[in-house]
């Protein structure tokens, strides 16, 4: 029997926290930085979106 | 020029890294990329048994450049023949694919083929993203890649870097040439993304439809790769006045996938090498023996992260000469290729005893303003070999005018080349036009018996 993937209150608390770290490293000087973590943090975006998890200041995908 | 191109670092820790430190950052790789191999690609395990180099035999850049052999293209192919249709290179399983791609097939031989993980595709985005931040890329640029979104890699990696830095990206895969130049009015693009022929002839069907770049349009960059127009000086000169706008160089190769070399901010006329993702080497093409700094040499490359289809010491053909990176103002230390790619060993032929490249050709046929396009081959000609140069000329120019870009054309080569070549004036539209890789030059001499 196929054990169903659940998400744990653990998990989402992980993954809010991963994005809110992006959203802050998106802001960063450094290019590589920057650009790398913006379009991270729009990757994630997509899974909380669909999660029903995004934070209120979550929703601005620039 | 319509604006100062913005100087930048993507990642100055490794662009402005002490010398000793970045050999030993690519050290590290390279032997991490050994050892992956080694356990991974059957291709590499079987080439290092065979030749004794086992990873552990390699303890320096030295001994990797000296005792590991050379792969060159025509392995590929045939471990690709004999093994449908990756060959054995590849060290993970082909369900773990993102991207199919293969080499163009411009040359007449099989193309090669390619996948890419998702991180190897990341990876190859993000070198391009890193050159083209450098050369002066912001997110506000509006970008037009005109390029046909085939199975070749050609702009691929361009398109999904320009997204990461944030440009608004026009992808134009199956337009024609004059709706293409409509676009760049109506959406104000200021970044073009082509070859530096498709460039040329942007130009002369906009010059047809009465459009002046220079005047009209917001280009300020233009991103050119897949052919060494770039690095030819009269080239260049008539894209950057066409278009009133910087012309930037960008040099990768399909199976290396990623962008190995190209144009900073600072033009200093070489090609900043990503040396933290590619161990790049200047070899004699026959002897195989480095040259050093400052001499003509074949290309070897080494992407130093490859997942899907290791990679090492990869016989590009192209003619480079490496520079150290100090001599650019920009403050890289990242070594230069120095005049982009000068050629390709394998185009290089020999007309009555002189080394003849199609660049030497190009150089001096698009000096004169009113060629338009032109087409050389090399031919046997009552048992002599002779350069035959076959011109379209711009269709306001008469005849006298034809007569003396003829004679131009003629004495520049005799000059500048050594060679005493026939030249004609063709119909217009009779000469190949090119969206990607131009070939314009073609040895027929093979054909004779």
């Amino acid at each position: 029997m196929v054990k169903s993937a659940g998400l744990t209150p653990e998990d989402e608390k992980k993954l809010l926290s991963v994005f809110k770290i992006l959203e802050e490293l998106s802001e960063h000087d450094l290019p590589v930085v920057k650009f790398n973590c913006r379009k991270a943090k729009n990757e994630l975006w997509q899974a909380l979106f669909e999660l029903d998890l995004l934070p209120p200041k979550g929703r601005d995908r620039s | 020029m319509k604006r100062e191109l913005p100087h930048g670092y993507w990642n100055p820790k490794i662009e402005l890294m002490p010398k000793a430190e970045l050999r030993g950052l690519q050290l590290k790789r390279v032997r991490q990329a050994l050892q992956y191999a080694w356990e991974n690609s059957p291709f590499y395990r079987r080439l290092m048994e065979n030749r004794g180099v086992p990873p552990g035999t390699i303890s320096s850049l030295e001994d990797f450049c000296q005792k590991f052999p050379i792969t060159r293209r025509a392995e590929l192919e045939r471990d690709q023949l004999e093994n449908p249709p990756f060959g054995t290179r590849h060290a993970l399983p082909l369900e773990t694919a993102l991207r199919y791609h293969s080499t163009s097939g411009t040359t007449g031989k099989p193309p090669v083929r390619a996948f890419d993980s998702e991180r190897d595709w990341l990876w190859g985005a993000d070198a391009w993203a890193t050159s083209l931040y450098n050369f002066g890329v912001r997110p506000d640029d509006v970008v037009m890649v005109a390029f046909g979104y085939g199975s070749f890699i050609g702009f691929w990696g361009a398109h999904y870097a320009f997204e990461k830095i944030g440009c608004r990206v026009h992808p134009t895969g199956s337009m024609d040439t004059k709706t293409r130049i409509q676009m760049i009015l109506d959406l104000k693009v200021t970044v073009l993304c082509c070859t530096p022929s498709y460039a040329i002839r942007m130009l002369h069907v906009a010059n047809e439809e009465g459009v002046d770049f220079a005047a009209k349009s917001h280009v300020s960059m233009i991103v050119v790769a897949g052919e060494p127009g770039a690095s030819i000086a009269s080239t260049r000169e008539i894209i950057e006045k066409g278009f009133d706008a910087y012309l930037g160089d960008f040099m990768g190769t399909t199976e290396t996938a990623g962008m190995i070399a190209s144009t900073c901010s600072r033009r200093c006329g070489g090609l900043h090498i990503n040396e933290d993702r590619f161990l790049a080497e200047v070899v004699d093409p026959i002897t195989l023996a480095p040259v050093g700094y400052g001499k003509k040499g074949m290309m070897v490359v080494t992407p130093l992260i490859k997942e899907a289809m290791p990679l090492f010491r990869y016989a590009t053909n192209d003619i480079v000469i490496l520079e150290q990176g100090q001599v650019c103002p920009c403050g890289r230390t990242l070594d230069l290729f120095m005049g982009g790619i000068l050629g390709r060993y394998d185009d290089m032929v020999k007309v009555r005893g002189v080394q003849l490249t199609p660049q030497m050709v190009e150089e001096i046929v698009r000096g004169c303003p009113a060629v338009e396009e032109f087409f050389t081959t090399v031919e046997n000609r009552d048992g002599l070999d002779s350069l035959l140069i076959k011109l379209e000329l711009k269709p306001d120019t008469d005849s006298a005018s034809a007569e003396r870009v003829i004679g131009e054309i003629k004495q520049q080569v005799k000059k500048n080349i050594g060679l005493s070549p026939e030249v004609s004036v063709e119909p217009r539209d009779s000469l190949p036009r090119f969206e990607l890789k131009a070939r314009r030059f073609r040895d027929l001499r093979a054909k004779v018996e």
